[in-house]
């Protein structure tokens, strides 16, 4: 039992215990028996923004118009309090009508007073910021946390000591592990240590204990089960929560997609290269933005070939249509393709096939034309070649046709027809065997030797002796050749029947000769050892093609002498 | 208009470089009973002849070599001569009215092309 106070020290209690109440900043209140404001402290007047006036003997409910007629407050203090005495961290909330929402811890101590009523002190703590703090806090991590989940990038968090503190659903799907077998483990050790990366090892003893962060690493590392992935790693040192928060980004397809891509690239550049002398792009309206290779085909200057600029380059008979053309295409939004005559700085006009082609955006918009130019001129000329030789040989074929014609008609006014027979194939084979000689050059020349020896190839059967031929190297136009074997042939056969060759003892000697000045030649025909010559009776078709022949194709002439020891044939004409 | 051949013998000139076809024209010519100028196988030589003597008519092959029959047909036009071109393949687009207008002549040549042309040298 404790001693009754004496008077002084009763006041000296209640004084003391006035100057902690009014010290403390924890609000303090002090109710009667009735529920009556006692008094309060100045800590509890500031935080409710009331007056000591207006407080103190209202009852606890009827503060400020009432605000105070909490329930939680008044089964505190009717239903708890008179059982218990004391009450702890009772938590009240309240929406105050002046200071608004506020959470509030209660200590209530009920103290019994002899022959008095009992007085209850009450402690009010406010916790409002507190609380909406910690609230704040927990919003915090969860979106933290669901941020984490979210992330379409696997994240790592690791403790201080490397060891797994969590990954998110990216991670385990990535890597393909569970987190049973990744939580709580060294980050070397994951997957059986398929984590072990020299350079992650440096990154996190190295780099982020000196810098708290690193930032887009590249690492390539083959692992066992999911193969060799390119990652981009970023660290983060939390500091506070002694975490590290590591970020691995998979750039491995993105990096295979763009290897891929600049292989692409480089083979259709490798192959518009090779197959091209110019490329060029255009505004959608087709204007000219200027190209180096352009430039360095045609040699016009960069600025020259702006706009429509490139015009100039080509072919003035070719310009007006190639610009109705690209017009046209602009228009329409069509393929452009032609082919034109294109100004080479090296070569001069060059035959070129142009082909552009619009490149569209996603919503089908030309947003540029993109061309290039191939020179095309090996092609031309050889379209142009065989357009030559087609219609060469359709004029030969009707000639020939023309010429068969002709002997058949003039090998006519023979006796009996075998005697035209032989004569008529006697001249088509020897036109025939100087065709083929022409045709072994492509018509462009025959050896003069070649032609003689072929032509005469019939009459040297078993007399090879009868017939000598000597001249140098010569080569006739194919046309002339055809004409000569002819000539050759009627001298030949007129030997064969009235002349050199009738005989056993006869001689032909065919000959040439070139003058010293290399522009003239003179052939002969001698016969001798034969009877005399004379002249034919009439002028056949053989006698004006021997008498004219050189004359009517090469542009010389011809002489016949009809001797008495033979025919001798003296011509000359011009080379080349 | 041309001379009638009964009245009087035709006299043609024939300008072909190929003198096997020229003797050809020159036969066909000599058995429609006409008789022939030259042949000639260049512009120098047909030109030549046309100095000495106006033809009655005249039969004109294109290509002579390296030229064109060109300047002879002007000559032809000149002299009020008729002429007909003989064309191969060549001769589809030629530049020269001259020629290009004149009648033509598919090679090769027939009697019964000659024969017709001759009896109305306008058609051709």
């Amino acid at each position: 039992m404790d001693e009754p106070l004496t008077q002084e020290e009763a006041h000296e209690q209640r004084l003391f215990s006035d100057a902690i109440m009014r010290t403390m900043r924890q609000p303090l209140i002090v109710l009667n028996g009735d529920l009556r404001v006692v008094s309060a402290n100045r800590a509890f007047y500031a935080t409710f923004e009331v007056s000591e006036e207006e407080t103190e003997g209202v009852p606890i409910y009827a503060l400020g118009n009432n605000q105070w007629d909490i329930p939680e407050l008044k089964r505190l203090l009717e239903n708890i309090l008179p059982n218990d005495n004391e009450v702890s961290d009772y938590k009240v909330e309240h929406a105050f009508e002046q200071i608004g929402r506020r959470i509030m811890l209660l200590n209530a101590s009920r103290m019994e007073r002899p022959d008095r009523d009992d007085l209850v002190l009450l402690a009010i703590e406010d916790i409002t910021e507190r609380e909406d703090l910690h609230r704040e806090l927990v919003g915090q991590k969860e979106l933290a946390e669901k941020i984490i989940d979210a992330s379409r990038e696997a994240l790592l968090i690791l403790d201080a000591d490397l060891k797994v503190h969590a990954a998110n659903e990216t991670f385990y799907e990535f890597f393909q592990v569970e987190p049973s077998e990744t939580e709580g483990q060294m980050v070397y050790d994951l997957g059986n240590g398929q984590w072990d990366i020299p350079a992650l090892r440096v990154l996190l003893h190295n780099v982020l204990p000196n810098n708290n962060t690193f930032n887009d690493y590249e690492v390539d590392h083959e692992f066992k089960d999911i193969g060799r992935k390119t990652m981009i790693l970023n660290a983060r040192r939390v500091d506070h929560l002694q975490l590290i928060l590591l970020a691995i980004e998979d750039q491995t397809e993105a990096r295979r997609a763009a290897a891929a891509l600049r292989e692409s690239e480089e083979k259709f550049r490798v192959l518009v290269e090779s197959t091209s002398n110019a490329t060029w792009e255009t505004d959608p309206e087709g204007r000219s933005q200027g190209s180096a290779s352009w430039s360095n085909f045609t040699g016009q200057a960069p600025e020259d070939v702006r706009g429509e600029g490139w015009l100039e380059a080509i072919h003035p008979d070719d310009r007006n249509r190639t610009l109705r053309e690209w017009q046209q295409c602009i228009s329409r939004g069509d393929r452009f393709s032609m082919e034109y005559r294109l100004w080479s700085a090296e070569h001069g006009w060059r035959w070129s096939k142009c082909d552009a082609s619009p490149i569209h955006d996603e919503d089908g918009r030309i947003v540029k034309w993109v061309g290039m130019n191939a020179d095309i001129s090996a092609r031309k000329e050889a379209e142009e070649q065989r357009e030559l030789l087609l219609g060469e040989l359709n004029h030969r074929v009707k000639n020939i046709f023309a010429i068969i014609r002709s002997l058949a008609a003039r090998s006519n006014g023979h006796r009996s027809s075998e005697d035209f027979q032989k004569a008529f194939l006697g001249r088509l084979d020897a036109l025939t065997s100087a065709h083929s000689l022409a045709l072994e050059s492509d018509w462009r020349q025959v050896d003069l030797r070649r032609l003689v020896e072929q032509t005469m190839r019939p009459y040297l059967d078993g007399s090879s002796e009868s017939v000598e031929v000597d001249g140098p190297a010569l080569d006739l136009p194919a046309r002339p050749a055809l004409s000569l074997s002819l000539v050759l042939h009627e001298l030949a056969t007129n030997a064969l029947k009235h002349g050199a060759l009738s005989v056993p003892d006869g001689k032909v000697r065919v000959s040439w000769t070139i003058s010293e000045t290399g522009n003239i030649a003179h052939f002969t025909w001698r016969e001798s050892g034969g009877p005399s010559a004379s002249p034919p009776q009439r002028h056949g078709f053989g006698t004006k093609l021997v008498d004219r022949v050189f004359e009517y194709e090469l542009g010389g002439e011809c002489a016949v002498e009809y001797r008495s020891d033979g025919l001798h044939l003296d011509a000359s004409f011009s080379l080349g | 208009m041309i001379d009638s051949v009964n009245r009087r013998t035709l006299r043609v000139l024939v300008v072909e470089d190929e003198y096997l076809i020229a003797l050809e024209m020159e036969a066909l010519l000599e058995e429609l009973g006409c008789e022939v100028i030259g042949p000639a196988p260049s512009v120098k030589k047909a030109l030549a002849l046309l100095d000495l003597e106006r033809p009655g008519f005249a039969i004109l092959d294109v290509n002579l070599g390296n030229e064109r029959s060109t300047p002879v047909a002007q000559a032809l036009v000149e002299m009020n001569v008729p002429y007909v071109v003989a064309t191969g393949y060549e001769a589809k687009h030629l530049p020269e009215t001259v020629l290009r207008d004149a009648p033509r002549l598919r090679k090769p040549l027939t009697i019964h092309q000659l024969r017709r042309v001759l009896a109305d040298p306008e058609r051709g």
